[in-house]
C-alpha cells in the first residue's frame, strides 16, 4: 500500500505542475508596455500624423540660409559654432552638414517622410481604411509627404527647368517604409511629377479647412500645389491652385491690431495660417541674422510691416521679428503668400487689373489706417509683375521662400547675383551656378552610394 | 539630480551623529528592536525530542546517513547531537536488521564511516574519527598521572545558560595530550569525572561550539560553550546557483564562492561595490557606471549591443529592486557564476553572468547567537584641485577679453533673449563708456575675478567630509524542527555636498519542519530608505548651456550669497528691480535650500517556500517570491527657488500700461512622481538525489513563471504653497508670450503615466552524476519565453544548455604525483543567448502620454521598426579548469581557460538616413571571439602565531571581433572621446572597445597649428583630417579601451587577535583617452580645460607641449583632429590600492564576563588611490568618465562587531 500512497503524491505534484503552467499563455500574450501598440487602428495612424515633431516640422532651412534676406557680420560669422555653418554661409561647395544624426537637414527630413510612408504602407490593411476617416488619413500623409520632397527639392537640387528636367538629378523617392531597400536618386522630372500626383491624390481626401493649422487640408494642398507649380514656372496653375486656395478662405491678419512694440507681434496659428510649418537654421537667429538694408529700404512710409517685421539693433542694423511661428522660421502656407502668386500669375497672363487687385488687398491689411493709402497702379503687365515681385520680397521675407524666387527668377534671366563677406573676403553666387542646388551629406553619399550634385 | 556621494547635500543639516531622540527615524529604529525582541522570544522555543525504547529495526539500501539516523531516532529513546555539516562528508549506508541493539545497529551504521560515536544517557553524540596521530597518542598508557582528583564536578551550557546536551569533557595530560579520560554532560549539561590528574587539564568540546580548556577542580560549575558559526565554512565550501546549494567538488562550472570573512572586509552600504576587490574574473567598467548599470563585467564582454549587466540573484530569485536597497551585513555568501554551466541554469537573462546573494540564516541545534556590526565611515573632500576641465581664472579673464575685442559677443548684447553674458564681459563692455573713476573701479573689479578661484569657495562653502554610519543587529537561532534568523539595521549617510541617504532593514528568515519530509520556510526583508538632495557640487551649477565660471564667488567676504548669472544677464535682471517682477537672481548658495528632492523607497522582499520529500531521493520544492518596490520622489522648488521665480516671470504677460498677468501663478512648483514595481515569480521544481553503490545521480527539473510589473505616474502642480496647501492653474494648451524675448511657447507639463509587464516562463533541467565521487558529468539545458512585445510565437521559446564533466585525478589509484597531491580537471561548454528589447518582429509605436498642445489629440511615435533579419544573438562558452593542491597544503588554487564564441551579435549598424528611422539600426552586426584565463592562487606563506596569507585572482580577457558587417570605414566613426569608450568600434580583429587615434604629425613650429597626415603627407587640412575622406586605415591603433587583464591581490596579517588585510587592484592592457581642450567649446561654453596653460605660443613650445596655440575664430575641425588625435591617448594601465582593513579581536577573557562571545574592532582605510600607473599626467583612468569627476575620495571607517 506504500507504493501506492507514493503515486498519489506525485500525482498531487503532477497537477500542481500543470495548473501552474496553464497560466503561461496568458501572461506570454500581455502587452509589455501599456502604451506600446502595432499600428492597428485608424486612431493609431491618426496619431502616428500628429506628432508635432515630425509632420510640419523638420523642413531644411538651408536655402533660406543661402539667400539674401539677411547677412552676418564678421564678428557673428567667427562667432558660428561649428566649421559646417561657417561653410553654408560661404556657398561653400561641399562639407556644408554635420555628420550623421542631428542638426542634419537631410535627417529630419527623410525622417519627416518615413512617417507618412508608414501610414500609406499600413493604411489598406486597416479596417475602416475606405471611410472617410481613413481617406482624411491618406489624404494628409500624401499632403505631407508632398510637401517635404517639395521643400528638400529647393534645396538640393538644381531648379526645375520643363527642358532639362528630365535629365537632371533628383532626390531619392523613398515611398514606403522598408528601410533595406537602397537609396536612389530620380529625375528631377519625377521628383516633381512624384510631388505634384501626391498632392493632386490628397486634394479630395482631406478637409476644406483644417481643423487647425498644423494639420494638413484641402486648401493646405491647393496652396502647396501653387508653390510647386510656381518653383516650375507654371504660372497658369500657379495661378489656378492659388485661387482655390483663396477661394475657400482669404482672410488676412489686420495689421493695425497687432502690437508692433511686441517682440514677436504675430501669434503662432493665427487666422491667415492655412498650414503651419517650420524650419530652423543655425545661420537664421534673429540675434545674429541682420536684415539685408536693401530689403528694408523697400518698405515705405505707412506700411505697417516696417515696424511689426523689424526691430532695430543698437548699432542701427536691423532683426527680423515677424515670424509667424513660435520658433524656427515659419515655411508654412498663409493668405498672404496666396495672394502674391495668384497676383503674380495674373501679371504674367496680362490681367493687371486683377494683379494689381490682390496686391491692393493685401497690401490694405499691412497699412496703417492712420495714414492714407496709395492704391498700387501699372500700366503694363511687366509693370505690374515688377511691383509683385517687390511686393514679394517686402511681404515674404525671412519665410523660405526667397532662395526658390532667386532659382526660379535666374532661369528667366533675372541675373540675381548674390554676395556675400565673410572675414573681409566677398563670395559670390552667380546666376544658376550649380551649387543653386546644395552638395547632399557626405555620409549620406558614402552610405547610400548615391551621385553628389555636380559642383 | 543623482545621489552617489558626489552630489548635493543639504547644508543646514549638521547632525552627524546617531538621530536625535526624538526624531523619526530613532522611532522607527526603537520599532525594530521591539520586533527583533519579540522574534526572538517565539522562536527560541526549543522542541524537545519524544523518548520511546525500543530494539531497532532496519532495511535501507544506500540510504543517507541522516536518513537512517532519523530512522532510529524515531525507533527509539535516544536521541543524536551533531553538526549537519560532517554529514555530508557521510557514506551511503545499507543496513537490514531486525529487532537489533542499539549498539549493534550503531555499530553496523558506523562501520564504513568517517566519524565515531558515543552514547551517555540516550544521547549519542557523532563526532569525526580523530587524525591518527590524535588517536595513538590517545591510546597510550598515561605516565603522567601523579595525583588525582577523585571527582570533578561541573555543568556545560551555552552562550544563554541552556544546558549542553552531550558534550565532551576530556581530560588532558600535563603536555596537552588527550588521554582516554573522557565522559559527556547528561540531559541536563552536567558531568562528573573521576581520577583527574590534578596537573592535568580539562577540555569541554560541543559541536558548533569553541572548544575551552580549564584547569580540574572538584567543583568546576559551570562552563559555558560559545557558539561558532564558520565551522560550516572551514569544513565545505558550498556554491549556491539560486536553484540548489552544492558542495564545491560536486559542481563542473566555474564558481568563484566568496565567503561572509572576506565580505566584511569592507565597509559600505553597498553590496555590489564590494565584490570588484575580492572576486576573480570580475571588474567594474567605470565608463558604464557614470551611464547606466552597476558597470559590472564578468570576464569580459558577452554581447556588444545587448542589455551588458549581471544577472543579481537574491535568495534565489532575480532582485528586481534597487541593490542599494540591501544591506550587506544580512548577506551570507555571495557566489559569482562566470560560465556557461554555471549560469545557463538562469537561462536568458544570465549572458552576462550571474551574482547570487544568499542571506544569513539560523541554523539547526544551535542557540540564539546575537551578532551587531556598527561601523562609522568619514569620507575625503573630493580633490577639486585635480580636476581636468577647470581653467586658470586669470587665463579665463584674458581669454574673454580677447573674445571681446574680436567682437564675439556684439550680438549677444543686443539679443532680445538678454541671455547670459559673464560678469568680465559685462564690465568690458560698461569701461567703453564709463567714467574716468568707474574704468578704475571696473579694472578693480576685473583683477578681483582673475585672481579669484570657484573652487575655493567650492570648498568653503559647499563641500565637507562625508559620513556614513552603519549599525546592524543579527539575531539567529535553531532547535531541531524551527531555524530562524532576523535582524535589524540602520544606514545613515551624509554626502560631501550633504546630501543624505538613510536605509532601515528588517529581515526575517524561518524554516520550519513539521515533519521530517517536509520543510517550510518564510522570509520577508522590508527596507524603506530616504533621501534628500543637498547642495550643487562642482559642474552642477550652470548657465543656459555653460558650466560655470572659474571666477565664480559664491559668497562675499562675510558669506553671504552672491549671485550667478543665470538665464538672464545681470544688468537686464537689475533693470526689472523694484518693478513687478519677482527677483530673477540665481544665489547658488542659497537655492538648494529652495530646491529639495526627496526620494523614499519601500522594499519588501518576501520569500515562501515548501520542500516535501515524497520519497526518499525526490522532493518536489515550491518557490514562491514577492517583491514590491515603491519609490516616490517629491521635487519641491519652492516661491523661493530660482526655477519657480524664472517660470512666473518667464511667462509674465506685461500690457502697455505696466500691469502684469502671471499666466504660472506665483508660488512653488511641486513635481511628485511614484513608481511602483511588482514582481511575482513562482518557481516548482523536483529535486532528485539517488545514490546506488559508486553512483550518485543529483537533478533537479521544474519549471518557474515571473511577472513584473512596473507603474509609473508623474505629475506636476504650479503655484504651490506648503503653509496653507493650495496650488494654482495654468495652460498648457495655447503658447504663450515669454519675457523677455517675445517668442511664445508653451508652459512645460511634466504629467505622465506609464505601465508595463515583462513577463518570463521557463523550463529547466540540471542534473550530475557522479561515479566514485571521481567522475562527474553534468547537463543542464532552459527554454524561456517572454512577452517581450512583437516576438513572434515561434521565437519566444529560447533554449540554452550547458554540459560538463570533472574528474578527480587525484583519487585515482595510479596518481602518485606527491608534489601536488590534491587535483581536479574540470570542462564544460554551454550555450547562452541575449535577449535585445529592440529585437522585435513588426513595427510598434509608443503614444506620448500628453495630447498635443495644438490639436489637442493624441499622438505617437514609432518605437521599433519591421526587421526581418533580426536574430537572436548567441554566445559559446567552453571553460577548462584546474584545482589543485601543493603538497603540505599551503598552496592552493584554480586557473580557468575560457574561450567564448559570440554569433549574430546585436550592434549598431550604420544606415543610410535617406531611409527616415535615424542614422542607425540595431542589427545583428558582428561575430566576436574571447580568450581568457582565470588563475585565483591561495596561499598560506605563514603559520605561527604569526600567519600571513594571500590570495591572487589574476584574470585576463581578450575580446575580438571575428566578422563585423558595416561599409562605412570613415575614421570618424572610430575615434572615441574620454567618454565615449563604450562606443562600438567594430572592426574585424580590433577589440569590441578599440582606441584608434588620429595619426598625429606634431604642432607646427610656426604657427602652434596641430597637424596630422593625409596620404602620407603631413597636412593642417582639417577637414580632409576628419571628414569622410580619412578612412579607418589612416588612424593608429592603440589597443583595447577596456583593461585586457585585471586582478586583484589579498593579503592577510594576522598575529594573536589582529588581523590586517589588504587589497589591491590592478588593470591593466589597455588605454584611453584623456580629456583636452577645445577652443570652440571654450568660447562657446566656458568649458576650459587645465592644459589651456601648456599651449603652444611661441616657436619652440612645439618639443615641450602638444597643446595647439589659441586661435580666433575656433575651427571646429581642428579642435576635433587633436581631441581625437594620437596625442590624447594614455595608456591605462595602473594598481590602486583598494582597501587596507585593521582588526583586532579583544581578548575573550576581556570580555567573556560580560557574556560577550567575541568582540572586533576594525579600522578600514579604502580608494587610497593608485599606487602605480602607467600614465605620467597623474590623471586616474577609472575616473576619467565624465566631466569633473573627481574620483572616488579616500574614506575611513571605524567599526565594532560583536557577538554574544
Amino acid at each position: 500500500m506504500k507504493v501506492k500512497y507514493h503515486h498519489q503524491q506525485l500525482l498531487i505534484a503532477t497537477i500542481t505542475a500543470l495548473v501552474f503552467l496553464s497560466g503561461c499563455e496568458k501572461l506570454l500574450n500581455e502587452p509589455s508596455d501599456k502604451s506600446l501598440a502595432v499600428p492597428s487602428s485608424l486612431e493609431d495612424l491618426q496619431a502616428l500624423l500628429e506628432n508635432p515633431d515630425k509632420s510640419s516640422a523638420g523642413f531644411p532651412a538651408a536655402g533660406e540660409e543661402s539667400a539674401d534676406d539677411y547677412y552676418l557680420t564678421d564678428e557673428d560669422y567667427q562667432a558660428l559654432y561649428t566649421v559646417w555653418d561657417q561653410r553654408r554661409y560661404i556657398w561653400a561647395d561641399d562639407d556644408l552638414f554635420a555628420q550623421g544624426g542631428s542638426g542634419n537637414p537631410w535627417y529630419s527630413g527623410y525622417f519627416a517622410i518615413y512617417g507618412p510612408n508608414a501610414v500609406l504602407d499600413f493604411l489598406p490593411n486597416i479596417e475602416g481604411s475606405e471611410t472617410e476617416t481613413g481617406k482624411y488619413i491618406k489624404g494628409q500623409a500624401l499632403f505631407w509627404r508632398a510637401f517635404h520632397y517639395y521643400e528638400m527639392a529647393q534645396v538640393w537640387t538644381l531648379p526645375y527647368d520643363a527642358a532639362t528636367a528630365s535629365k537632371e538629378l533628383g532626390l531619392p523617392l523613398r515611398l514606403d517604409p522598408d528601410f533595406n531597400k537602397p537609396s536612389i536618386r530620380s529625375s528631377l522630372a519625377e521628383t516633381y511629377e512624384q510631388i505634384l500626383e501626391d498632392l493632386k491624390a490628397a486634394v479630395p481626401l482631406l478637409t476644406t479647412r483644417p481643423i487647425h493649422s498644423v494639420r494638413a487640408s484641402r486648401q493646405g494642398a491647393y496652396g502647396v500645389l501653387a508653390r510647386v507649380f510656381l518653383a516650375m514656372r507654371d504660372y497658369d496653375n500657379a495661378g489656378k491652385y492659388a485661387d482655390s486656395c483663396l477661394q475657400i478662405h482669404s482672410e488676412l491678419l489686420d495689421f493695425n491690431t497687432l502690437d508692433a512694440s511686441d517682440r514677436a507681434p504675430i501669434k503662432a496659428y493665427n487666422h491667415e495660417t492655412i498650414t503651419a510649418a517650420n524650419s530652423f537654421g543655425d545661420l537664421l537667429y534673429a540675434a545674429i541674422a541682420k536684415v539685408n538694408p536693401q530689403v528694408y529700404a523697400l518698405y515705405q512710409e505707412g506700411d505697417l510691416r516696417k515696424q511689426v517685421f523689424f526691430e532695430t539693433n543698437p548699432d542701427g542694423t536691423h532683426r527680423f521679428k515677424g515670424n509667424f511661428m513660435e520658433y524656427g522660421v515659419f515655411n508654412g502656407i498663409a493668405t498672404g503668400e496666396m495672394l502674391l502668386i495668384r497676383a503674380e500669375c495674373y501679371a504674367r497672363a496680362g490681367k493687371v487689373s486683377s494683379a494689381l487687385e490682390d496686391l491692393n488687398t493685401l497690401l490694405r491689411s499691412r497699412w496703417d489706417k492712420d495714414t492714407p493709402f496709395v492704391p498700387y497702379v501699372a500700366s503694363t503687365a511687366e509693370d505690374a509683375k515688377k511691383l509683385v515681385l517687390t511686393e514679394r520680397r517686402r511681404e515674404l521675407i525671412m519665410r523660405g521662400l526667397r532662395w526658390s524666387d532667386i532659382r526660379r527668377l535666374n532661369l528667366e534671366g533675372a541675373g540675381i547675383t548674390q554676395t556675400r563677406t565673410a572675414n573681409g573676403k566677398v563670395h559670390t553666387l552667380l546666376p544658376n551656378d550649380p551649387r543653386y542646388a546644395l552638395a547632399l551629406p557626405e555620409d549620406v553619399i558614402e552610405r547610400s552610394g548615391m551621385v553628389q550634385n555636380r559642383r | 539630480m543623482n545621489y552617489q556621494s558626489h552630489s548635493k547635500g543639504l547644508a543646514n543639516d549638521i547632525t552627524l551623529s546617531f538621530p536625535t531622540p526624538f526624531g523619526r527615524q530613532h522611532f522607527r529604529l526603537l520599532i525594530a528592536m521591539k520586533l527583533t525582541l519579540l522574534l526572538i522570544l517565539l522562536f527560541s522555543l526549543r522542541v524537545t525530542a519524544d523518548i520511546h525504547a525500543q530494539t531497532i529495526t532496519l532495511s535501507l539500501k544506500n540510504a543517507p546517513l541522516s536518513r537512517v539516523l532519523e530512522e532510529v531516532r524515531k525507533q527509539s529513546d535516544y536521541d543524536f547531537v551533531y553538526d549537519d555539516a560532517f554529514l555530508k562528508r557521510a557514506n551511503p549506508v545499507s543496513v537490514s536488521m531486525r529487532n537489533a541493539t542499539m549498539e549493534q545497529t550503531l555499530n553496523r551504521i558506523f562501520a564504513r564511516q568517517p566519524f565515531i560515536y558515543e552514547i551517555y544517557d540516550h544521547i549519542i553524540t557523532i563526532q569525526p574519527k580523530p587524525l591518527a596521530s590524535e588517536s595513538a597518542a590517545a591510546d597510550m598508557p598515561d605516565p603522567t598521572l601523579i595525583l588525582a582528583y577523585p571527582e570533578v564536578r561541573g555543568r556545560v551550557v551555552d552562550s544563554l545558560g541552556n544546558p549542553l546536551v552531550g558534550a565532551t569533557v576530556r581530560v588532558l595530560n600535563a603536555e596537552g595530550k588527550r588521554t582516554t579520560l573522557q565522559t559527556t554532560t547528561d540531559r541536563d549539561g552536567y558531568f562528573l569525572l573521576r581520577n583527574v590528574p590534578e596537573d592535568g587539564q580539562l577540555e569541554v568540546t560541543y559541536v558548533g561550539h569553541a572548544t575551552t580548556s580549564l584547569k580540574p577542580a572538584a567543583d568546576i560549575g559551570i562552563v559555558v560553550l560559545k557558539a561558532v558559526q564558520s565551522e560550516l565554512e572551514e569544513v565545505e565550501v558550498m556554491v549556491n546557483t539560486g536553484y540548489q546549494t552544492l558542495p564545491r567538488e560536486r559542481a563542473t562550472g566555474s564558481f568563484v564562492q566568496i565567503d561572509n570573512d572576506l565580505f566584511n572586509q569592507q565597509t559600505g552600504s553597498n553590496v555590489l561595490e564590494r565584490l570588484e576587490a575580492i572576486t576573480s574574473g570580475l571588474m567594474v567598467d567605470r565608463h558604464a557606471t557614470t551611464t547606466s548599470g552597476n558597470g559590472i563585467r564578468i570576464r569580459g564582454l558577452s554581447t556588444i549591443s545587448g542589455p551588458k549587466d549581471v544577472l543579481v540573484i537574491v535568495d534565489n530569485f532575480p532582485y528586481e529592486g534597487d541593490i542599494n536597497n540591501i544591506n550587506p551585513n544580512d548577506v551570507e555568501s555571495v557566489t559569482v557564476l562566470r560560465d556557461a554551466a554555471a549560469a545557463s541554469i538562469w537561462g536568458a537573462r544570465a549572458g552576462n553572468g550571474v551574482i547570487v546573494i544568499t542571506t544569513k540564516r539560523g541554523k539547526a541545534n544551535l542557540p540564539i547567537s546575537v551578532e551587531s556590526n556598527n561601523v562609522v565611515t568619514i569620507g575625503a573632500i573630493p580633490d577639486l584641485y585635480g580636476l581636468q576641465e577647470h581653467m586658470n581664472s586669470s587665463d579665463f579673464v584674458a581669454v574673454e577679453e580677447m573674445l571681446y575685442q574680436k567682437g564675439y559677443y556684439n550680438s549677444k548684447f543686443t539679443s532680445p533673449t538678454q541671455a547670459v553674458i559673464s560678469p568680465v564681459v559685462e564690465l568690458l563692455r560698461e569701461r567703453e563708456t564709463a567714467s574716468a573713476e568707474r574704468i578704475a573701479q571696473i579694472d578693480r573689479e576685473i583683477k578681483f575675478y582673475r585672481n579669484h578661484d570657484v573652487r575655493d569657495d567650492y570648498l568653503t562653502y559647499m563641500y565637507q567630509r562625508s559620513i556614513n554610519q552603519q549599525y546592524h543587529l543579527g539575531l539567529r537561532g535553531g532547535s531541531k524542527k524551527m531555524v530562524w534568523s532576523s535582524s535589524a539595521g540602520y544606514d545613515h549617510n551624509s554626502s560631501v555636498l550633504s546630501a543624505k541617504d538613510s536605509r532601515i532593514n528588517l529581515r526575517l528568515h524561518q524554516e520550519y519542519r513539521p515533519v521530517n519530509n517536509l520543510t517550510l520556510t518564510a522570509a520577508i526583508t522590508y527596507t524603506q530608505r530616504q533621501q534628500r538632495s543637498g547642495k550643487p557640487g562642482y559642474g552642477e551649477i550652470t548657465t543656459n548651456s555653460n558650466f560655470i565660471l572659474p571666477y565664480t564667488p559664491l559668497a562675499d567676504d562675510h558669506g553671504n550669497a552672491i549671485a550667478f548669472p543665470k538665464g538672464l544677464r545681470i544688468p537686464f535682471v537689475e533693470s526689472l528691480d523694484g518693478g513687478n517682477f519677482l527677483d530673477w537672481r540665481y544665489y547658488p548658495m542659497e537655492d538648494y535650500k529652495h530646491d529639495v528632492n526627496k526620494r523614499s523607497y519601500q522594499d519588501v522582499f518576501l520569500n515562501t517556500g515548501v520542500n516535501y520529500a515524497i520519497v526518499p531521493g525526490i522532493q518536489l520544492d515550491v518557490k514562491y517570491n514577492y517583491q514590491r518596490q515603491e519609490t516616490s520622489t517629491e521635487d519641491l522648488k519652492d516661491e523661493k527657488s530660482f526655477y519657480a521665480r524664472d517660470m512666473t516671470n518667464k511667462y509674465s504677460q506685461v500690457a502697455p500700461n505696466g500691469n502684469i498677468t502671471y499666466l504660472v501663478p506665483k508660488g512653488g512648483v511641486l513635481n511628485l512622481s511614484n513608481r511602483t514595481l511588482q514582481s511575482h515569480n513562482i518557481r516548482g521544481q523536483f529535486n532528485i538525489s539517488y545514490d546506488w553503490g559508486p553512483h550518485q545521480i543529483v537533478a533537479l527539473a521544474g519549471g518557474e513563471a515571473r511577472s513584473a510589473h512596473i507603474k509609473t505616474k508623474q505629475f506636476r502642480y504650479w503655484g504651490y504653497n506648503g503653509t496653507i496647501m493650495t496650488v494654482g492653474n495654468v495652460d498648457y494648451t495655447q503658447p504663450h508670450p515669454q519675457y523677455p524675448s517675445g517668442g511664445t511657447s508653451f508652459i512645460p507639463n511634466n504629467d505622465g503615466v506609464s505601465e508595463r509587464t515583462t513577463n518570463f516562463v521557463s523550463a529547466f533541467a540540471n542534473a550530475s552524476y557522479s561515479f566514485r565521487k571521481r567522475y562527474i558529468l553534468s547537463g543542464s539545458v532552459r527554454r524561456d519565453a517572454s512577452n517581450l512585445f512583437g516576438l513572434a510565437t515561434n521565437d519566444q521559446w529560447n533554449p540554452f544548455w550547458s554540459t560538463g564533466i570533472s574528474w578527480n585525478v587525484s583519487d585515482e589509484p595510479f596518481y602518485r604525483f606527491g608534489t601536488i597531491p590534491s587535483l581536479k580537471l574540470r570542462a564544460t561548454y554551454g550555450f547562452s543567448g541575449n535577449i535585445n528589447p529592440a529585437m522585435v518582429a513588426v513595427t510598434t509605436m509608443t503614444y506620448f502620454s500628453n495630447l498635443t498642445y495644438t490639436t489637442q489629440m493624441r499622438s505617437a511615435r514609432f518605437n521599433n521598426f519591421y526587421n526581418p533579419e533580426l536574430r537572436w544573438e548567441t554566445i559559446k562558452t567552453l571553460n577548462l579548469a584546474a584545482d589543485f593542491k601543493l603538497k603540505g597544503d599551503r598552496i592552493s588554487g584554480t586557473i580557468e581557460y575560457f574561450h567564448k564564441q559570440g554569433k549574430n551579435l546585436f550592434g549598431e549598424a550604420q544606415l543610410d538616413y535617406t531611409a527616415g528611422i535615424g542614422s542607425s539600426i540595431t542589427k545583428n552586426v558582428a561575430s566576436m571571439k574571447a580568450n581568457g584565463v582565470d588563475i585565483t592562487l591561495n596561499s598560506l606563506n605563514i603559520d605561527r602565531t604569526f600567519k600571513w596569507s594571500s590570495v591572487l585572482n589574476f584574470s585576463y580577457a581578450a575580446e575580438k571581433i571575428t566578422d563585423f558587417f558595416v561599409r562605412n570605414m570613415s575614421a570618424s566613426n572610430f575615434v572615441t572621446f574620454y567618454n565615449g569608450a563604450n562606443k562600438v568600434t567594430g572592426m574585424s580583429g580590433k577589440p569590441v572597445h578599440a582606441m584608434f587615434g588620429y595619426r598625429w604629425a606634431g604642432l607646427n613650429p610656426e604657427n602652434g597649428n596641430p597637424r596630422g597626415y593625409f596620404d602620407g603627407e603631413i597636412t593642417e587640412d582639417y577637414r580632409k583630417l576628419t571628414g569622410s575622406d580619412s578612412q579607418v586605415s589612416d588612424l593608429t591603433y592603440f589597443g583595447s579601451a577596456l583593461p585586457t587583464t585585471y586582478g586583484t591581490f589579498l593579503n592577510s596579517f594576522s598575529y594573536k587577535g589582529l588581523t590586517l588585510d589588504v587589497s589591491v587592484i590592478l588593470k591593466l592592457g589597455y588605454y584611453f583617452r584623456r580629456p583636452s581642450l577645445s577652443y570652440s567649446a571654450l568660447y562657446a561654453s566656458w568649458s576650459g580645460h587645465v592644459e589651456y596653460s601648456e599651449r603652444w605660443q611661441k616657436p619652440g613650445d612645439e618639443a615641450k607641449t602638444d597643446v595647439p596655440s589659441l586661435v580666433y575664430p575656433a575651427n571646429s575641425n581642428r579642435d576635433r583632429f587633436y581631441q581625437y588625435s594620437e596625442a590624447t591617448v594614455l595608456k591605462g594601465d595602473h594598481i590602486r590600492l583598494q582597501y587596507v582593513n585593521l582588526a583586532y579581536a579583544l581578548a575573550p577573557q576581556w570580555i567573556s564576563r560580560w557574556g560577550i562571545q567575541g568582540a572586533q574592532v576594525f579600522l578600514n582605510l579604502s580608494n587610497l588611490g593608485i599606487i602605480w600607473k602607467a600614465n605620467e599626467e597623474g590623471i586616474d583612468p577609472d575616473y576619467i568618465r565624465s566631466l569633473y569627476q573627481t574620483g572616488n575620495p579616500r574614506r575611513v571607517s571605524l567599526g565594532l562587531k560583536f557577538k554574544f
